[in-house]
């Protein structure tokens, strides 16, 4: 089963794969290999239509179509109130949690929309290879946080997709353009302007190892805004003061020709028919230039963060790579090569880049590739973690740019004699005050015996995995009551949403793909319940009390399930049980490994005595 | 060593018959994990290129797909992994670890300078205001003076010729003046 890569971007998405040992985007029926990043709701809130039809029928009245909803991923309502207005989105009636966009009697979550995006590349790989591909890399802004990052996988699990790996689109940028064959000990930025989110990230290419040195970015830049200020000139000409939904896009997909049309012309027209009224105004490229110097300007403060970071001076970059449809611009690529003093690497198709190289490593994580056997990537945390101190202090417990998989943990205390509970408060971000980061997370550690103020010991762990999300764990050392979460990001989806979405995308799916995913769901289950089974039979004398019933409990809990078709309950159960047996499995290597060591003492004792086993 | 899955001797992460990945080194202990001998002066240079090996054996990307004993091995190591590399290339944890055996200092309650050095402190940040020059030097003659003492303190220590009882307190005073350091632009 082939791997793929999917570029969930924010104007538009691809999906590509390894074919004959080269990375190609897969087309559509129409042979274009981008899929704009649109959905399309009828006024009832219920799905008509994705892609390029979403998009045409964006101006049309009876329904709204959603585009550039990776920016609101993993966001609340209040953050992202401001954004919603420029688009004229309706937003639930909100209060602080994961943004909903209004549509009829329906809330819509980013997250659902994403997921229909998904799905359809999802399904158009399927068509292409001829049977359901494995698994899929999906790539991300290096800048998104924790919240983004689960929304992103929550998006992928809705439609289907089984997600090997969350990757940083700069880091897949470089492994597209093999800068991993050239001179060893190298430097390259990939400068990456998208749609709506803008990356800057300095990498190191050493003996087949990529390493993320630093990332930096705003995931509020790129060339959405470049629309926004052209569609500005083109309404403000049409005297238009509020516009309504169906006028501002008009006005932004006018803006858009016309941007697109001076990229290689030195004049285009804008032209649109607002609110009854047509306009037309000329616009030549030192004008457009002018409006949106300021907001190509702002990129560089981010490449000053991000070689800082590095500790590097822009004369120690050895290549720069452009990513993104805005690095078209001529004013972008005159402004890189004036900021880093050397002409960027443009040779693959900017709008492709990223896919190419999501689908590279998704062969590589096969374990087959012919492509880069020796390849490996190492990302970095985008953004420092940490936990609430004393005075609404943040601690530190993982800063940012440290390589990931990283585990740290800390050890506190009480503030008050005789507390029994502790309020673990995760945030992310690099100020020093709670309020200035963002919360992540909080949950409770309770159970601690009552003592003096000062006396518990209180192991707070973090780890965060390959995908950059965070689990955060917490103990009382003396007791050993411990509690774990899974961060549900404050702005995030609960289990029960996501269980929701998942029945109804469900009932919408193509039955036999419904059938197969059962079918795979309980091949893992069954997997899991044999090695389980023949641990407890071969080692039951290891268990902990206790331990046995818990485990025998989940394998019947299981075994029932997998007789029924829900099989996300059967994933869910199978991974339940991974975790419960894991410290049993440790236990059983440990002693596998001690008996080893044993096994060989004596042998050598035998031999060193000139007896043969 | 010997693998836990095949019994044979090995060495290294992965097994060199039958290609299991070995369980993490007990307690993480980063100089074990990135191969490098327990002692404070090491060939600093030589972090990057063994943290660089150690983490195309065990990195996730290099299990995806196996069973999740190994899976779950393979985070574990790299998370040890990419720890012992911060350890070990900061003088300051380095000497942490190898005095307490555990890889950071805690939040509170650990060894404080005398009196005497923080009176110094004080007045180093009066003095960065009004002669920053004097205060650059001041702060970095003080600087080379402890980390000379922690120099000598491990040397002796190595050579079995001393305890570390007194690294503590040298620690914390670096420490003080990491923070003077910035804040004087030594």
């Amino acid at each position: 089963m082939a791997n793929i890569g999917i570029d969930l971007g924010t104007t538009h998405s691809l999906v590509a794969v390894i074919i004959d040992g080269r990375a190609r985007c897969l087309l559509d029926d129409d042979e274009r290999a981008l899929l704009p990043s649109a959905v399309r709701y009828d006024d009832e809130g219920n799905p008509v239509a994705i892609g390029y039809p979403a998009l045409e029928a964006a101006t049309e009245p009876g329904g709204t179509t959603f585009t550039s909803v990776k920016r609101f991923m993993g966001r609340s309502g209040t953050e992202v109130a401001e954004e919603a207005r420029l688009f004229r989105y309706d937003l639930a009636e909100d209060d602080n949690k994961a943004v909903r966009f209004r549509v009829g009697d329906r809330d819509i979550t980013p997250v659902e929309i994403s997921s229909f995006i998904l799905r359809l590349l999802h399904s158009r790989a399927e068509e292409c290879l001829f049977g359901r591909p494995g698994g899929a890399v999906i790539t991300v802004p290096a800048y998104f946080d924790d919240a983004q990052r689960q929304s992103t996988r929550d998006a992928a699990t809705v439609a289907g997709i089984n997600v090997l790996r969350l990757l940083n689109e700069p880091t897949a940028a470089a492994l597209a353009y093999g800068l991993d064959s050239a001179k060893d000990g190298q430097t390259v930025a990939v400068y990456d302007l998208g749609g709506g989110t803008f990356d800057v990230s300095i990498l190191r290419l050493e003996s087949g190892v990529f390493q993320v040195l630093s990332t930096a970015g705003d995931t509020h830049l790129g060339g959405d805004d470049f629309d926004q200020a052209l569609a500005g000139v083109l309404l403000q000409q049409a005297g238009v003061v509020n516009a309504d939904g169906v006028t501002y896009r008009t006005a932004i997909r006018a803006a858009e020709r016309a941007k697109r049309a001076l990229t290689d012309a030195h004049s285009a027209v804008l032209k649109a028919t607002l609110a009854g009224t047509a306009v037309e105004a000329e616009i030549d490229r030192g004008s457009f230039e002018r409006l949106i110097q300021p907001i190509v300007e702002r990129t560089g403060d981010a490449c000053r963060q991000a070689l800082a970071d590095a500790g590097l001076e822009a004369n120690q970059i050895d290549e720069v790579v452009l990513v993104g449809g805005s690095t078209r611009v001529p004013l972008v690529r005159a402004y890189v090569e004036r900021l880093f003093g050397r002409p960027p690497h443009c040779d693959l198709d900017p709008d492709k880049v990223v896919a190419l190289g999501a689908a590279m490593q998704a062969d590589i994580l096969t374990g087959e590739s012919e492509l880069a056997e020796d390849m490996l990537l190492l990302d970095v945390v985008p953004l420092s973690l940490g936990l609430e101190m004393m005075g609404g202090v943040v601690e530190r417990l993982i800063p940012r740019c440290s390589a990931i998989p990283a585990a740290q943990a800390q050890t506190f205390t009480t503030h008050v004699d005789n507390q029994t509970a502790v309020d673990i408060h995760i945030l992310q971000g690099e100020r020093e005050l709670v309020g200035d980061c963002r919360s992540l997370g909080r949950f409770k550690l309770t159970g601690i015996p009552p003592q003096p103020a000062g006396t518990p010991r209180i192991k707070v762990e973090f780890m965060v995995d390959a995908d950059g999300i965070l689990r955060v764990a917490a103990s009382d050392v003396a007791t050993g009551n411990s509690t774990s979460v899974d961060v549900q990001p404050s702005y995030g989806l609960s289990e029960d949403e996501i269980e929701t979405m998942l029945e109804s995308a469900i009932d919408n799916a193509e039955s036999d793909v419904d059938e197969r995913l059962l079918i795979d769901a309980r091949i893992e289950a069954e997997q899991i319940v044999n090695q389980v089974k023949k641990a407890l039979a071969d080692d039951a004398a290891m268990l902990e009390p206790g331990e046995q019933g818990e485990i025998e409990a989940l394998l019947e809990e299981l075994a029932t399930a997998m007789d029924g078709r829900d099989r996300q309950r059967i994933s869910t159960l199978s991974h339940r049980v991974d975790e419960v047996t894991a410290p049993f499995a440790q236990r059983r290597i440990e002693r596998d490994l001690e008996l080893a060591i044993q096994g060989k003492a004596a042998a050598e004792v035998a031999k060193e005595l000139g007896v043969s086993k | 060593m010997v693998c836990w899955q095949c019994h044979e001797s090995t060495q290294g992460a992965v097994c060199v018959g039958c290609g299991a990945l070995q369980p993490p080194p007990p307690n993480a202990d980063p100089f074990q994990v990135l191969g490098f001998p327990r002692r404070f002066s090491i060939d600093e240079s030589a972090i990057e290129p063994a943290w660089r090996s150690v983490s195309r054996q065990v990195h996730p990307d290099r299990w995806a797909g196996k069973p999740a004993v190994f899976r779950r091995m393979s985070l574990q190591w790299t998370a040890a992994v990419n720890e012992a590399k911060r350890v070990l290339s900061d003088p300051l944890a380095r000497a942490w670890y190898l005095t307490t055996g555990e890889p950071r200092a805690p939040e509170r309650g650990g060894p404080q300078p005398d009196g005497d050095f923080l009176e110094t402190i004080f007045e180093l940040q009066m003095m960065s205001s009004a002669d920053p020059v004097a205060a650059r030097e001041t702060v970095n003659n003080l600087w080379d003076t402890h980390r000379n003492a922690l120099n000598d303190a491990f040397e002796a220590w190595e050579n079995d010729a001393g305890t570390l009882e007194g690294v503590g307190v040298i620690l914390a005073k670096l420490q003080y003046l990491t923070t003077a350091r910035t804040q004087t632009g030594a």
